[in-house]
């Protein structure tokens, strides 16, 4: 059935690069099914705390550049049986699209050359699009007037042009939209070599994205379908998204969802696709405007949107699996075949890190997002875009509020980041709605929900909330009415805030158990919670990627740890959390952006061993079953040297272990960053620094976590910083030790003690076999006990 | 105004009523229809069933009248989850729409805890009301369904589609329009009979194929289709779909039964058993066939659902018989199951030359 | 310019179809013999024993027969086919329904000299054919008993098939 002749395979792995989206739990689940299904796997990665794991998965972990010639090299080196390129990004296509009859019998999985290749040259993707008779924008590239002509009465009105010369570069597209624009623009005196290129112009089309799976039989399914609330000209990413394209109707979604599964075969897909769409309402003409044959911000949302495991697909349906026979793990079959039915809208809105507007562009400016469920678009838009805990709307309201009509105009015309809030302005003065529709190329839809949402919440600013329109407010995502007295209280059958599980009931999900929730309105609780005892942990909101990458990793070893000692996890978040597979089906997961679970009274205290609680700052609570795990800075001395090292130390409350020692020189103007030193330290360093530790440690007698950052001055340790709770560091600590930090406190909070009396060798002990040196920060090489033992030699040597 | 959806087994939900005020009673059925509306709402296969939609904002694509399945709207009543108050195309609202059909909405409704329900307790009888007391539940517990839904919605007349390429007859059990597209579209001469007509009268008519079309209810209600079936697939190719496949069942000894969790869904996945190609194609049945009897009957298994394993598809070993359980016309739904159309044309086609070679043969 | 006349859909429906006509005109496929001639014949051989398996739960046995340095529709040379000698059949066909496979139906020779070498490998109750294409052009007596598509074509052309299990993909084109 699958492939016979690939049993090794090299994954290109993320770039380092900040711009990236993070496809850590789809490279987990990717690289976990293949481990399980007996595959031999090897990495390039940049920096490997990326991965969620310990190179377990892997033969090999090159710790690399990931570029062409890292990838040919290894190629020609080790000549794997096949490249998988779908979890590296964009980056990845470039490299294998590069690769092209240098890498001999390695097979390309995921697609073909071609394939990868038009992902970057439009001139080919319109070339194949064209032949296979897929809606392309048509394009000219001419320096032949008559030609040029002809091109423009054959598509008609509006086009953008632009010139390009013959060094390569071009003008900026102008935009004509009439007889007059043209002649100016043709007007202008060409430079000798200057090829005049046009297109039709699709500003203000809607944009749609569809997203299918494909096996090497030729069967395909569509996963989801995604809608931008605002229109072409927007970069998708910096767009509110919609999950299932609502405002197509059957038609229109059937062409489109034809068009996609035809470019997939045109291309070979084999595995993942997602087709951009541009559609225009009023002309119906629709094109296709690029695709993606990898996994992506778009499969990432549609895994949380449909609970369908698309990473774990994609790796198998590349293997050559049947779509319908596929594994989740190595022994539970999953029907892939199934186009997830999904009863409820899912909402992706980007995250800026700054309040302040932005105008909205082709490029993408936002830095990250999140992600709200419901039942109807007034919900999502309160739950998200409108949500004051996320946005700020209440300061973005009151801004609004002073400018004049024809300020906020402007803003109407000009979309920026706060476009949402501003035509909620517009529409409180009374403008029209067709109108702000047609200016802004926002669907009507989403301005009578808007409009809906206002008219209710002039309701709530008046006080007005009774029992005629509370249940109303409680659909609408409104924060706060749904677990008033008056509904919980209620005799009759009231709509009243709820938890719902994001499955679906559907004969074609009825095998896919998940325990993935989201607090909702409703008549019923869905809740179903196992007689474990619980501990729950909770997210705080996440905004940079640096972030994301550690909630990712510690929420995982949290839940995998809390499984593991027998207890159930149950995470709750202001957005979603996707574990990796693996866990998904073992923790109950539950997204909450306004954080009203708690009073709901679903999950029996008794049961709750502890709480975990990841935000900064604590907000309510209460009492001390909370444990903060985030940071806290007990100490601060403002010294620096070029030696040091930090120790993450875990304690019961009266003995402590020091697991993962980072060892940090300055040298050169270069910093080198040792972890797992613990295994390279002399006697007396581990006597210094353990007494160091043991006297600040003497007041505090309860379990908890803390870092120390050491300088060495005069050849003696001094600590200058200390906290309590987890650092930035926690990925290194944790992937670097052999012993696991999290998995250690998590048996320390449930009672467990550590040993008394342990020796030096017990207190640091630490079984790691290769060793991560990072270089600024920035680049990464894992060594072997040799090698390292010769680093720091030479590093220890410039001691001060 | 508020309303409830009162079930037979007296469970409750309450909601916001909308379009027609009456109170309405049919049998309820949860549609996980991804789109069309339209067509579910017009669909004969709807009569006399209460449709309770589970997508959320309801309405939001917008209202096409081309998208019509028959001239009327067939279904007694909808539930719904969140409406889109405007649309996209600017056409007229769902509510608005529903309203001028005539028919009793209700919304607001938890459609997850309905469907929930109606997934663990089976399909049942419902009714929108303004109260819900003992009495509106006695009410309902009490009402008797009427058995004639297929003479409700089958032509009374006879009516061609006239083309110029083979004569089809269609035996209109309930006949969605979509199924003449896709004949018009192959170019057929087709002639739409009352699902009553005998053999006698289809034979006068000299088709070179028949159809038995989909339609609503319990094809038992049926005993003269299934011997007009009896007589007719001697001698003529024939398709049946949906209520269709279910008579040509019963005509040939097969039994059917109740699904456990009924197919009202518009894209769900069904595996052509030679090739082992999937097909995303509309589903709309709560009957399906007994497997014990397809396999000792002359008829092999051609389709069947992946997600559950049900028969979607037969055909006959000797006979140009073939059957769908789907809706190959789709409407809505993806078109995957357009194939059906053509397989049946060339059946047709190769049984018109393989008349005199099959007397040979046989 | 080669075009593309039958897509891989087609193909597969094409070969459905066919099966279910083998069904349809055999009570019962318990003497059925499929016979494949080289290279792609034997894998229309393959995929309708496949389907057969799949719809009856029963293996039919599929053997090859290699005539391919005498086909005659690659060009016009005259060759005395009855003296091919062919590769013994690795299975009893005596007392068999044997049905012939090929990709495309031209001049009829190839089927010619295949039934040849069946005759010569044993004695057959009956002998069916059934080809992907029939393109016409028949040079001899020879018709064939099912076909996936028939398509009319000028001498001058080129049909050209290509199957998925040694050519990639699935798809018929005319040059």
């Amino acid at each position: 059935m699958e492939l016979d002749d690939i049993h090794t395979i090299l994954i290109i792995g993320p770039t380092s690069s900040d711009k990236n989206v993070d496809l850590s739990t789809a490279l987990y689940d990717t690289v976990d099914i293949l481990h399980q299904l007996g595959y031999k796997m090897s990495i390039i990665v940049e920096d490997p705390t990326s991965l969620l794991s310990s190179g377990v998965f892997y033969d090999k972990s090159v710790v690399e550049k990931v570029t062409g010639d890292n990838v040919l090299k290894y190629v020609q080196q080790f000549h794997p049986d096949a490249i998988l390129p779908t979890v590296g990004d964009r980056n990845a296509l470039g490299i294998v699209s590069s690769l092209n009859g240098k890498i001999g019998g390695t097979k390309v999985l995921g697609a073909n050359f071609a394939a990868y290749l038009a992902t970057f040259k439009r001139e080919l993707f319109i070339k194949r699009l064209t032949k296979a008779n897929l809606p392309v924008i048509k394009f000219i590239s001419s320096n032949d007037e008559k030609e040029i002509y002809s091109f423009i009465r054959s598509i008609g009105f509006p086009i953008i042009a632009r010139r390009r010369y013959s060094n390569r570069h071009s003008s900026g597209w102008t935009n004509i939209n009439n007889l007059f624009e043209l002649d100016n623009f043709m007007a202008l005196e060409d430079i000798e070599d200057t090829k005049i290129e046009i297109e039709r112009s699709i500003r203000g089309f809607s944009e749609y994205s569809f997203t299918i799976v494909r096996d090497q039989y030729d069967n395909s399914s569509l996963i989801g379908t995604i809608e931008d609330v605002e229109p072409i000209g927007v970069h998708h990413l910096d767009s509110n998204l919609v999950s299932p394209a609502l405002s197509l109707n059957d038609s229109k979604l059937q062409r489109l969802r034809n068009y996609s599964i035809k470019l997939a075969r045109v291309f070979n897909v084999v595995g993942v696709c997602t087709v951009h769409f541009a559609y225009n309402h009023v002309t119906k003409e629709s094109y296709i405007t690029e695709f993606i044959p990898r996994l992506s911000e778009e499969t990432k949302f549609l895994e949380y949107a449909t609970s369908y495991p698309i990473a774990t697909v994609v790796a198998e349906l590349c293997l050559g699996y049947h779509l319908d026979k596929l594994q989740l793990d190595a022994g539970s079959p999953f029907n892939g075949a199934t186009e997830p039915f999904v009863d409820h809208i899912t909402s992706r809105f980007p995250q800026w890190k700054t309040p302040e507007q932005r105008y909205l562009g082709p490029s993408k400016t936002s830095d990250s997002s999140i992600i709200v469920n419901g039942f109807s678009l007034e919900e999502v838009l309160n739950k998200g875009a409108l949500n004051d805990k996320f946005n700020g709307n209440f300061e973005r309201y009151n801004e609004l509020r002073k400018l004049d009509d024809d300020e906020l105009f402007e803003k109407i015309i000009h979309p920026t980041n706060w476009i949402l809030d501003v035509l909620s302005e517009a529409m409180r003065r009374n403008f029209e709605k067709p109108v702000l529709s047609e200016i802004t190329g926002i669907k009507l839809p989403y301005l009578s929900a808007l409009q809906n949402i206002i008219d209710n919440s002039l309701i709530i600013r008046e006080g007005e909330i009774d029992g005629k329109n509370v249940e109303r407010m409680v659909e609408m995502g409104v924060k706060g009415v749904g677990h008033s007295k008056l509904l919980l209280d209620s005799k009759d059958i009231v709509t009243k805030t709820v938890v719902k599980n994001k499955r679906a009931i559907s004969v074609g999900n009825n095998k896919y158990i998940n325990h993935n929730y989201f607090v909702t309105s409703g008549i019923s609780n869905e809740l179903e919670l196992s007689d474990r005892k619980k501990i729950i942990v909770r997210t705080p909101i996440i905004t940079s990627k640096t972030d994301i990458m550690i909630r990712q990793f510690v929420l995982f070893q949290l839940a995998k740890s809390i499984d593991q000692n027998g207890l159930e996890p149950i995470i709750i978040g202001r957005e979603p959390w996707n574990a990796p597979l693996v866990m998904r089906r073992k923790v109950v997961e539950i997204d909450d952006p306004h954080m009203e679970i708690k009073s709901l009274g679903l999950i029996d205290k008794d049961s709750v061993l502890r709480t975990i609680d990841l935000s900064k700052n604590i907000v309510d609570d209460e009492n001390e079953q909370v444990f903060q795990f985030s940071a806290q800075e007990l100490k601060n001395i403002d010294l620096e040297g070029n030696t040091s090292v930090r120790v993450m130390v875990v304690s019961d409350g009266k003995n402590y272990l020091a697991p993962s020692v980072i060892y940090q020189a300055k040298r050169d103007n270069h910093l080198y960053e040792v972890s797992s030193v613990n295994n390279f330290m002399t006697v007396e360093d581990r006597a210094d620094i353990a007494h160091l530790i043991s006297q600040e440690l003497e007041n505090y007698d309860h379990v908890d976590i803390y870092n120390f950052e050491m300088v060495k001055s005069h050849d003696h340790w001094l600590v200058t910083k200390m906290y309590r709770g987890m650092t930035s560091d926690i990925i290194r600590h944790e992937l670097a030790s052999s012993v696991h930090v999290i998995d250690t406190l998590v048996k320390l909070l449930l009672g467990n003690k550590i040993d008394d009396d342990l020796s030096l060798e017990k207190i640091f002990a630490n079984f790691d076999e290769q060793y991560l040196l990072a270089i600024d920060c920035k680049r990464y090489k894992l060594l072997d006990k040799d090698e390292m033992q010769e680093k720091l030699t030479e590093y220890r040597k410039k001691e001060d | 105004m508020k309303r409830y959806l009162i079930l037979e087994d007296g469970t409750v939900f309450p909601g916001e009523g909308f379009g027609s005020s009456i109170i309405t009673t049919g049998q309820l059925v949860i549609s996980n229809n991804r789109t069309g509306i339209e067509q579910s709402v017009t669909d004969p296969d709807t009569e006399g069933q209460i449709l309770a939609f589970t997508i959320p904002s309801v309405g939001n694509s917008g209202i096409n009248r081309d998208f019509y399945e028959s001239i009327n709207s067939q279904c007694k009543g909808v539930v719904i989850g969140s409406s889109s108050l405007s649309t996209v195309d600017d056409s007229v609202s769902f509510e608005n729409w529903i309203s001028s059909l005539k028919i009793p909405g209700i919304k607001n409704v938890d459609v997850r805890a309905l469907a929930k329900h109606i997934d663990e307790h089976g399909e049942m009888k419902a009714s929108i009301m303004d109260t819900h007391d003992e009495h509106a539940i006695d009410q309902i517990k009490a009402l008797v369904l009427p058995p004639d839904l297929v003479k409700r919605v089958s032509t009374r007349q006879s009516y061609p589609n006239p083309n110029m390429g083979l004569k089809i007859v269609i035996v209109d059990l309930g006949l969605k329009y979509s199924i003449l597209r896709q004949l018009s579209y192959r170019d057929c001469n087709s002639i739409i009979v009352n699902y009553n007509s005998t053999a006698d009268e289809i034979i006068n008519l000299h088709p070179d194929g028949i159809i038995f079309s989909n339609g609503p209810g319990d094809p038992k209600d049926l005993p003269n289709v299934i011997k007009t079936i009896q007589t007719l697939q001697k001698n003529y190719p024939l398709l049946g779909i949906g209520l269709g496949n279910l008579l040509i069942a019963l005509a040939n000894d097969c039994q059917i039964e109740k699904l456990a969790h009924p197919h009202h869904e518009s894209s769900l996945a069904v595996k052509e058993v030679a090739s082992g190609k999937i097909d995303f194609v509309n589903h709309n049945h709560s009957y399906t066939l007994d497997q014990k009897y397809i396999g000792s009957s002359d008829f092999i298994v051609t389709n069947v659902c992946v997600a559950d394993g049900t028969i979607e598809g037969i055909r006959h070993e000797f006979l140009p018989i073939m059957c769908v359980l789907f809706e190959p016309e789709a409407a809505p739904g993806p078109a995957d199951g357009y194939y059906v159309f053509d397989e049946f044309i060339d059946l047709v086609e190769s049984a018109k030359k393989q008349e005199g070679v099959r007397r040979q043969w046989n | 310019m080669a075009k593309e006349i039958i897509d891989g859909q087609t193909m597969t429906r094409a070969l459905t179809r066919i099966t279910y006509e083998i069904i349809e005109r055999n009570k019962g496929i318990e003497d059925l013999v499929l016979v494949g001639i080289k290279t792609r014949g034997v894998f229309v051989a393959h995929r309708i024993e496949s389907r057969l398996k799949q719809l009856e739960n029963i293996s039919i046995p599929v053997a090859e027969l290699d005539i391919t340095p005498y086909r005659d529709d690659k060009t016009h040379e005259e060759k005395d086919i009855s003296e091919v000698k062919a590769q013994p059949l690795d299975i009893d066909i005596n007392n068999k329904h044997v049905i012939l496979t090929d990709d495309v139906l031209y001049t009829g020779r190839t089927i010619r000299a295949a039934m040849d070498a069946l005759m010569n490998a044993g004695r057959p109750k009956k002998i069916s054919l059934a080809v992907l294409v029939d393109r016409g052009h028949r040079e001899l007596p020879i018709r064939a008993d099912f076909v996936g598509k028939n398509i009319p074509t000028s001498q001058k052309e080129k049909i050209k098939v290509s199957m998925k299990e040694i050519d990639g993909e699935d798809k018929i084109e005319i040059e």
